[in-house]
C-alpha cells in the first residue's frame, strides 16, 4: 500500500483553517473528557492500579520452612534481580531491587510466598 | 512469503559447495567454514545468491567445554535474502592465534558489528579495529568466559590538552574556514540522550558527522549469561521500556522455536494483540517526539493517546508498559473481564482523534518544513542494513509480518504502508498509517479470539525433567518486526538451562551507525526532528 498522495500536496488556506478549527474542538471540553490524564488528577484522586502492581511479595511460611534450607533458598535463586536474601532467621526482600515480576510466588512451593495487599510499592499520599 | 520449495532449492545449492559442512535447522541454513574460505563464501553469497543484508554478527568463546569443541572461538554471520526469504548462518571456526578477514568492504554495516565483537572477545582481524563501546585503555575482554566483572584496571594514557588556535578553523578532512564542527553531547536535546554527536556544518547545512556510542553500556549480555531462561524473560523487557512485550515475545519465541513447543491458539492471538498494542505505543512516542521537535503543541495529544494504550496494559497485567506479560509457553494470565470493551472504547477514541491531529499538523507549513530533509534512498538503506519504518519509507516493501508470518499473521487482513521519497515526512506518515493498520489487526483478532487455555506446561516439563531434544544442536536466531525494525535474539543454549551466549539484535544499533549518512544536507533546526523520526532507543544501542 503506497501512502495517500494527498498528504504530499499543499493544503489550501481554507482547509488549513478548517483543520485548525477541528483541533480547537478537540482541545475543548467535549472530546477532551475522553483524555483524562491521571497526571492532572494525581494529587487529589488516586488512579486505579490493578492488583499485581499494588501487591508485593511477602514471606508467609513458618519458621520451620525457613530453616529448611532447600525450600527457602529456592526463592533466592529464582529472583532475577537478587532482591531476596535468606538467612536462617529472616527472609528479607529488598523493595528497591524487586521488579514485582512474581517469579518467587509462582515457582515457590505452596504456602511459602504470597502477593500481599501491602501497597508500599506505590507511595500513596 | 517463506516457502519450503525455495528452501530446498537453496539447500541443494549451498550443500554442493566444497570446503564446508552444511546442515539445516528450524528452516535456516547453517554452513561451517574456516577463515581462509571466508572471503570466497562472502563474495559468492552476496553476488550470486543474493544475500544482501547482514542481519547480525555474533562471536562466542567456546573454551568452556574444550573436549567437545576443538576451536577456541566461533563467529556467526547471519544473512537474510529479501528476495526469497531465506536465512543463512555462516559459522567461522578458528583458534585464538588465527587472523580473521574483515568483511566491511562487502557489507558496510558489518563495521560496527566487527568492532564490537573484536573488543568484547579479543578477535584478531586482518586490519586494525578501533574500539567502539568500552572505555579507552581497556585491557579486559568482558564476554570471555574467564573474564570477571568488576575491579578492572583502567590504564588510560595521559591525554595532552587539545588547544585550538583558531576555533573557527576545523580539523581535517574539512579544513576550510567556513566549516564548523559542533558538538551535541548526550545531554543535548538534539540527540535525546542517545550518543555523542559531532556535526560539521558548511555553515548552513550538515556535510558530515561522527557518532560516538557506548555511554550507556552496562554489560547486559554478560548479565544474561548468568541468569536462567525464565529470569532472562523478566529482564529483557528493559531493552525498550516503551514497548516492553516486544522483546519478551521475541525471547519466548526463540526458546519455543528451538525446542519445538507449540503454544495454544488463544495465547498466540493474545501475543499478536499485545505486540500490536506495543507497536502503537512506540509509534505514538516517536510521533510525539517528532512533533515536539518541530515545536508543535499537538505532541500532548499523542502522549495522551499513548496513555490510553498504557492503561489497557495496566488493566491486563498491572504494569503500565506491559512488563511481564509473557511466559514461556504462552501468556501469564487470561484477559480480565471487561478488557475487550475497554479496548473498543480506546479504538474509537484513537480513530477519531488521530485523524484530526494529523490533518491539523500537515496543514501547517512550519511543520512540513521541519520534516522536509533527511532524504534516504533505498540503496543507502540496504547498504546500512536498516529495517523497519525507515526502510519502508525509502520504498522497500518488506515486513517480517508478511514475509515470514508467525502466529496468525497470514490469516489477518492488513496493509504495509510504503513511502515515496524517503524523507522524515514519509517516516512520520508511515508510522501514523501503521497505527491504523495495527488497530485493524487487533480488532480482527479480538473479533475472532479463540477459546481455551493460555499457556502450556510443556516447557515446565522440559525444564523439570532435564529433557532436551537431541535434534537441538545449538544456535538459533529468531526475530520479529518491532516498531523500529527487526528485533530478535541469537541464542546458544547451555545444558544448565541458561544461555551460553545470547546476542540481542536491535534495530537501534544499525540506525545509529547509519545516522551520519542519513542526516546530510540538513539545517540545524531540522536535526532534532529528523533524528527523532528514526526512533533510536538508548538501551538498544548499548546492550
Ligand atoms: S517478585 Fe520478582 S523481583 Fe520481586 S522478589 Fe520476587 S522474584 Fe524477586
Amino acid at each position: 500500500m503506497i501512502l495517500n498522495r494527498n498528504y504530499y500536496a499543499k493544503f489550501s488556506f481554507f482547509s488549513a483553517w478548517w483543520n485548525s478549527r477541528q483541533m480547537k474542538k478537540l482541545t475543548g471540553e467535549k472530546i477532551f473528557k475522553s483524555f483524562k490524564l491521571h497526571k492532572t488528577e494525581w494529587p487529589y484522586k488516586l488512579y486505579f492500579y490493578s492488583p499485581r502492581l499494588k501487591r508485593r511479595p511477602r514471606f508467609v511460611g513458618t519458621s520451620e520452612q525457613l530453616s529448611n534450607w532447600k525450600e527457602a533458598i529456592l526463592c533466592e535463586t529464582l529472583c532475577p534481580t537478587h532482591a531476596i536474601k535468606v538467612t536462617a532467621e529472616a527472609f528479607h526482600i529488598d523493595d528497591r531491587g524487586c521488579i514485582t515480576c512474581g517469579l518467587c510466588v509462582e515457582f515457590a512451593p505452596p504456602g511459602l510466598m504470597e502477593m500481599s495487599a501491602d501497597s508500599s510499592v506505590i507511595h500513596q499520599s | 512469503m517463506f516457502n519450503w520449495k525455495e528452501f530446498e532449492k537453496s539447500k541443494n545449492v549451498l550443500s554442493m559447495v566444497g570446503d564446508a559442512f552444511y546442515h539445516e535447522e528450524n528452516g535456516q541454513h547453517h554452513v561451517h567454514i574456516r577463515p581462509k574460505n571466508l572471503i570466497n563464501w562472502i563474495e559468492m553469497i552476496r553476488d550470486d545468491l543474493g544475500y544482501l543484508t547482514l542481519v547480525d554478527l555474533v562471536a562466542v568463546d567456546r573454551s568452556k567445554f574444550p573436549s567437545k569443541y576443538p576451536y577456541g572461538l566461533e563467529l556467526v554471520y547471519h544473512f537474510l535474502n529479501m528476495g526469497n526469504h531465506q536465512r543463512l548462518n555462516i559459522h567461522l571456526h578458528f583458534n585464538e592465534d588465527e587472523v580473521v578477514p574483515r568483511i566491511n568492504s562487502f557489507y558496510p554495516h558489518a563495521d560496527w558489528m566487527e568492532r564490537e565483537q573484536a573488543e568484547m572477545l579479543r578477535i584478531q582481524f586482518d586490519s586494525p579495529v578501533a574500539g567502539l563501546i568500552l572505555p579507552q585503555g581497556q585491557s579486559q575482554f568482558p564476554l570471555r568466559k574467564s573474564a570477571r566483572i568488576g575491579n578492572w584496571n583502567l590504564e588510560v594514557p595521559p591525554e595532552k590538552p587539545h588547544i585550538r588556535i583558531n576555533p573557527n578553523k576545523s580539523e581535517a578532512p574539512y579544513p576550510e574556514e567556513s566549516h564548523v564542527w559542533k558538538k551535541f553531547d548526550v545531554f543535548s536535546a538534539e540527540t535525546m540522550g542517545n550518543f555523542d554527536w559531532m556535526v560539521c556544518f558548511d555553515p548552513a547545512s550538515v556535510i558530515d558527522s561522527k557518532v560516538r556510542i557506548g555511554l550507556h553500556h552496562q554489560g547486559f549480555e554478560k548479565l544474561l549469561e548468568s541468569r536462567s531462561w525464565i529470569q532472562v524473560l523478566q529482564l529483557v523487557d528493559k531493552i525498550n521500556l516503551g514497548s516492553a512485550p516486544t522483546y519478551a515475545t521475541a525471547w519466548a519465541r526463540t526458546l519455543e522455536d528451538t525446542y519445538r513447543i507449540k503454544i495454544p491458539e488463544r495465547a498466540q492471538a493474545l501475543r499478536i494483540v499485545m505486540l500490536e498494542l506495543a507497536r502503537i505505543a512506540e509509534h505514538l512516542t516517536v510521533l510525539a517526539e517528532v512533533t515536539l521537535a518541530a515545536q508543535k503543541d499537538e505532541f500532548r495529544f499523542f502522549i495522551d493517546a499513548r496513555e490510553k494504550i498504557y492503561e489497557l496494559f495496566e488493566k491486563y497485567c498491572g504494569h503500565r508498559q506491559g512488563l511481564g506479560l509473557i511466559s514461556i509457553g504462552g501468556m501469564r494470565d487470561d484477559l480480565p473481564y471487561g478488557w475487550i470493551i475497554e479496548y473498543q472504547a480506546v479504538n474509537e477514541i484513537l480513530l477519531k482523534t488521530l485523524k484530526t491531529i494529523h490533518h491539523s499538523l500537515i496543514g501547517q507549513r512550519h511543520f512540513r518544513a521541519h520534516l522536509e530533509g533527511a532524504y534516504v534512498d533505498a540503496q543507502t538503506v540496504l547498504q546500512w542494513g536498516v529495517s523497519g519504518p525507515t526502510m519502508r519509507a525509502a520504498g522497500l516493501n518488506f515486513d517480517l509480518r508478511k514475509s515470514q508470518p508467525f502466529y496468525f499473521y497470514q490469516d489477518i487482513d492488513f496493509d504495509i504502508p510504503v513511502g515515496i521519497y524517503g524523507t522524515s515526512y514519509d517516516r512520520y506518515l508511515i508510522r501514523l498509517e501503521e497505527i491504523f493498520q495495527s488497530l485493524r489487526i487487533v480488532t480482527q483478532v479480538i473479533d475472532n479470539l479463540p477459546l481455551g487455555e493460555v499457556s502450556h506446561s510443556d516447557f515446565g516439563q522440559v525444564l523439570s525433567e532435564g529433557k532436551v531434544p537431541e535434534s537441538v544442536s545449538g544456535w538459533h536466531f529468531s526475530s520479529l518486526e518491532s516498531s523500529n525494525g527487526e528485533a530478535g535474539f541469537f541464542h546458544l543454549p547451555s545444558p544448565d538451562f541458561s544461555p551460553y551466549r545470547v546476542k540481542i539484535k536491535t534495530p537501534g544499533f544499525s540506525l545509529a551507525q547509519a545516522v551520519p549518512y542519513f542526516m546530510k544536507g540538513l539545517s540545524e533546526n531540522q536535526l532534532r526532528s529528523s533524528l527523532a523520526s528514526l526512533g533510536i532507543r538508548r538501551w538498544e544501542i548499548d546492550r
